[in-house]
């Protein structure tokens, strides 16, 4: 099927929402399936809600976008009582967990949260609790997901971080992090940035200081290996600085990104948003002289690779080098993670893992 | 090629749609296949090969929806039961703008019933029996309410049977227009029946739910009706409300509409004589 969208223009309509006003039917029928395929459906419906151009939606269009928001809006009542719940179970056990990423925008009514779906709830508590914590999910009927032996390897060994969760009964799944990037990175954040400035919401449920969930959310950007669905993260990032920006000064996140040593992510970030949603926040935060700046190298591989890793995958969109540059970030997404010494074994395990499931089917490892 | 299926509600692209299902789409689907290509599509199902050997050897197809692919692949025999499971998952996965209950729908007089039930107890057979009859059948598989209006809409589309069904129906209706019979898939032999022209689909509207009957086939059995509270039948319309966690406020309101302008019963039957006379009562 020939694409009637090119990347360009599907940027674009997150700049300048008014353009969605010449959209034909046709472009609207691509433009859903990109969107769903993006997990932005629910957003996008609140992104021309808060521009005022519901009007300017199609019926045809209008109907997916609000049977979409419908259902993230449910999912915001359930990410509720869950939080409520799991707030309960780790309560006896003293145990406050801080709610992060979707769910802390959900308690933080943040923008972005509106018409966003996640798939997980992810809490993070001390190190030290991660025993008691297992425990006392478990006793609440919460089930730790099957991993084949090597995967629960690599989770416990090397992440640090426990198996993913899930509810059989309330059909959630739940992921527990002592911190919020694998101490394999050799990054470490000092456990006051976690644990120190938290926000109590309004039903006392805790998440990460403002400053804190917008560098969580670019850290996870940048380290991570998957990019099919990253565009959302990007969106999510300018619509939380969007919302800091109304109260506070940029330059204190500037702080925290240079004293955790993510300068140049951050500035990563901003030249994104900047070159993607017509803002202009690295020009305001040039002047200050804390301000990472970056090579040429830099810009350059931003151009060339990560702009075009952030198109969403879709066959109307991909190009060789989407798929190409979607590549470069998987290695270097892995690069990041895993020094050589355990990344070539990982490869070499993963290889030899696919291959047996080639010749003994694809079920050879489960349990 | 591209086939595009339109069931009225819904508008389905199919890509790289085989040649050798065409017929069977075309008999199923009559002028719905390809009806108004310039309309904006809902869904697009897209047809892959696994693989450049498996063309040749054990020939294997995956069907997409976008990105995602809900099923495993198949053999290519059994493609037509699975495009008719893809466009019920696209339905159920992605439609919160209707209450969705797992439930055959029949029509008479302007007036619905509907058969909520289990796989296999019978409600495919009983709707294509009467829809091969002087019955419309709004679906086979769910009953699509509107949030807004409280009343159910037709789809456009043929009946599945299973196994045993297949052969009662071609006994009792030896002229049905019916699919080739799809061997061996997860649930059996499936083959699907033609119940209506587009024509007399176009003919058709949003109607009011008066009964809500519960049936089962039991072989050899008398026909025995059992009626059923409003409130029994309410709670089990949530049961079978499979999008009923979703829809919140709206839903709770329309299953109430449907509940109001109700009578519940469940049945069991091995026969569609005596059937027929207690049915048209409901709609009369």
């Amino acid at each position: 099927m020939t694409s009637l969208f090119t990347a360009q223009k599907f940027f674009a309509l997150f700049a300048h929402s008014e353009s969605i006003a010449g959209l034909s039917l046709k472009q609207w029928e691509q433009l859903l399936r990109i969107l769903r395929g993006a997990d932005m459906l629910g957003s996008f419906y609140y992104f021309l809600q808060r521009h005022e151009q519901l009007s300017h939606v199609p019926d045809f269009a209008l109907g997916h976008l609000l049977s979409a928001k419908r259902y993230a809006d449910r999912q915001v009542q359930q990410v509720n009582a869950e939080v409520s719940l799991l707030a309960a179970c780790l309560a006896i056990i003293d145990c406050k967990p801080v709610f992060l990423k979707g769910a802390a925008y959900v308690l933080n009514n943040s923008s972005n949260h509106f018409g966003r779906v996640m798939s997980d709830i992810d809490i993070l508590v001390p190190k030290v609790d991660l025993l008691k914590v297992e425990n006392a999910l478990k006793s609440d009927g919460w089930l730790e997901k099957k991993l084949d032996d090597y995967d629960e390897q690599y989770y416990r060994k090397w992440v640090h971080e426990l198996p993913p969760f899930t509810h059989p009964e309330r059909g959630v799944s739940l992921d527990v992090h002592h911190t919020i990037i694998p101490p394999i990175t050799g990054m470490i954040i000092p456990q006051h940035y976690l644990f120190g400035n938290k926000i109590k919401t309004e039903f006392g449920h805790l998440t990460l200081s403002a400053e804190m969930v917008i560098m969580h959310c670019i850290i996870h950007l940048f380290y991570n290996e998957d990019y099919e669905k990253s565009f959302r993260d990007i969106v999510d990032i300018h619509m939380l600085l969007l919302d800091y920006e109304s109260e506070h000064k940029l330059t204190a996140i500037n702080q925290v990104a240079n004293d955790l040593h993510f300068a140049k992510e951050w500035h990563y970030a901003l030249y994104l948003c900047d070159h993607l949603f017509n803002v202009k926040r690295i020009d305001t935060l040039s002047k200050d002289t804390r301000f990472y700046s970056l090579a040429s190298i830099n810009t350059l591989f931003i151009k060339v690779i990560i702009l075009p890793a952030l198109i969403p995958s879709h066959d109307l969109f991909d190009s060789r080098w989407n798929k190409f540059a979607r590549f470069v970030m998987f290695l270097r997404g892995h690069f990041l993670k895993m020094p050589l010494k355990i990344l070539i074994p990982h490869f070499f395990v993963k290889s030899l893992r696919a291959l047996v499931m080639l010749i003994m089917g694809p079920h050879h490892y489960e349990k | 090629m591209n086939s595009i299926l339109d069931l009225g509600i819904y508008r389905f692209n199919i890509e790289h749609c085989p040649k050798f299902i065409q017929p069977s789409l075309r008999l199923l689907y009559d002028e719905s296949v390809n009806l108004h290509p310039d309309k904006p599509i809902d869904f697009h199902l897209t047809i892959k090969n696994t693989s450049f050997l498996r063309r040749f050897i054990k020939p294997q197809v995956c069907i997409y929806i976008d990105q995602q692919r809900p099923f495993h692949p198949l053999k290519k025999s059994l493609l037509l039961p699975s495009l008719e499971w893809g466009l019920n998952w696209c339905i159920a996965s992605f439609d919160f703008n209707h209450l969705l209950i797992h439930s055959s729908v029949i029509v008479k007089n302007g007036k619905a019933i509907i058969c909520p039930a289990q796989p296999g107890s019978g409600k495919s057979t009983l709707a294509t029996y009467f829809g091969l009859k002087d019955w419309r059948v709004y679906s086979d598989e769910m009953a699509i309410i509107s949030l807004n209006t409280n009343r159910v809409r037709p789809m456009h589309r043929p009946a599945s049977l299973k196994n045993k069904s297949i052969d009662v129906i071609k006994k009792l209706v030896p002229e049905a227009a019916m699919s080739p019979i799809a061997h061996g898939t997860h649930k059996g032999d499936i083959a699907h029946v033609k119940l209506m022209t587009r024509a007399q689909y176009n003919e058709l509207g949003d109607v009011e739910v008066v009964a809500v009957v519960f049936p089962k086939y039991q072989a050899n059995s008398q026909l025995n009706i059992k009626k059923i509270s409003q409130t029994d039948g309410f709670s089990r319309l949530v049961h079978h409300a499979f999008n009923y966690n979703v829809v919140g406020e709206d839903g709770f309101n329309t299953l109430k509409a449907v509940v109001d302008s109700s009578q519940f019963f469940g049945i069991s039957y091995s026969s569609y004589d005596g059937l027929s006379a207690f049915l048209d009562e409901l709609v009369r």
